[in-house]
């Protein structure tokens, strides 16, 4: 159906022009994409499992990156913390300025995995 | 000297290949820490370790028997204890594909101490091909 804009309208009609062609651009470059990219078929689904998440938001560990903290949250005075520490790193290959995070539980993890529990280190 | 001590010194045989009863036998000492690459192993605690192990390490340490702050005396004790000035060490080091290294304990809280080690310790070390590590803690 054709039809006429009014004048007022004509700047509006032309930056609406604008957009058009600009996202027909886009279209067009991300359709590019599509040819390179990984196929998702390859993908393995996630399994849903709903009571991986149901817990409270108390339940969720706490965890620290920071020695000073992470001694408070295990329960240790700082020199008793940093003598465990001192017999933890190399016992699990870890060096003098590896960054760990310890989780309250005592769980102490390396570039996102699990290395061992600080408790089992203390005697 | 306070209870908590500011300094301390092990002497540690690394590797993956690093089997802890051929070096407890060579040094006539039984380690502190002894870890088999891949193999389940005792925690301080006395409890088993909840995976294998990563590395390959035997351990004798100075804590127990040195009394100081500094780490020359800990480093002394351990080279007399250990008698690394024997010949033939490096190249037995080198056969087995080990490495050894001092790694120090350095307490400082008030960041004024400095790792005391001597020249004529780094230099043997250097001569085996070993490293000296400084684990400080502020």
């Amino acid at each position: 159906m054709a039809y006429r804009i009014p004048k007022d309208d004509r700047i509006n009609a032309a930056l609406a022009q604008s957009a058009s062609t600009a996202a027909s651009a886009l279209a067009d470059d991300a359709s590019g994409f599509t040819d390179t990219a990984t196929p998702l078929g390859d993908a393995q689904p996630f399994e849903y499992t709903p009571d991986a998440v149901s817990g409270e938001a108390e339940e969720q560990a706490a965890s620290t990156n920071n020695p000073k903290f992470a001694a408070k949250m295990l329960g240790y005075d700082q020199n008793t913390f940093s003598d465990i520490l001192h017999n933890f790193k190399p016992d699990n290959g870890l060096g003098p300025a590896d960054n760990v995070i310890w989780h309250d539980n005592g769980d102490v993890y390396f570039n996102g995995n699990f290395v061992a529990n600080f408790h089992d280190w203390a005697n | 000297m306070s209870e908590h001590q500011l300094a301390h010194a092990t002497f540690h045989v690394m590797g993956d290949s690093v089997t802890p009863a051929f070096w407890t036998d060579y040094f006539g000492i039984k380690p502190d820490t002894a870890i088999i690459r891949g193999e389940q192993f005792t925690t301080p605690s006395g409890r088993p370790s909840r995976a294998p192990g990563r590395v390959g390490l035997w351990g004798v340490g100075s804590k127990s028997f040195i009394r100081s702050d500094q780490l020359e005396p800990h480093l002394r004790y351990l080279i007399e204890r250990l008698d690394l000035s024997r010949p033939g060490l490096r190249e037995l080091l080198e056969r087995e594909g080990v490495k050894i290294r001092f790694w120090c304990y350095w307490f400082n809280e008030t960041g004024d101490r400095v790792p005391d080690v001597p020249d004529d310790i780094r230099a043997m070390m250097e001569s085996l091909g070993g490293t000296i590590e400084i684990d400080e803690y502020r």
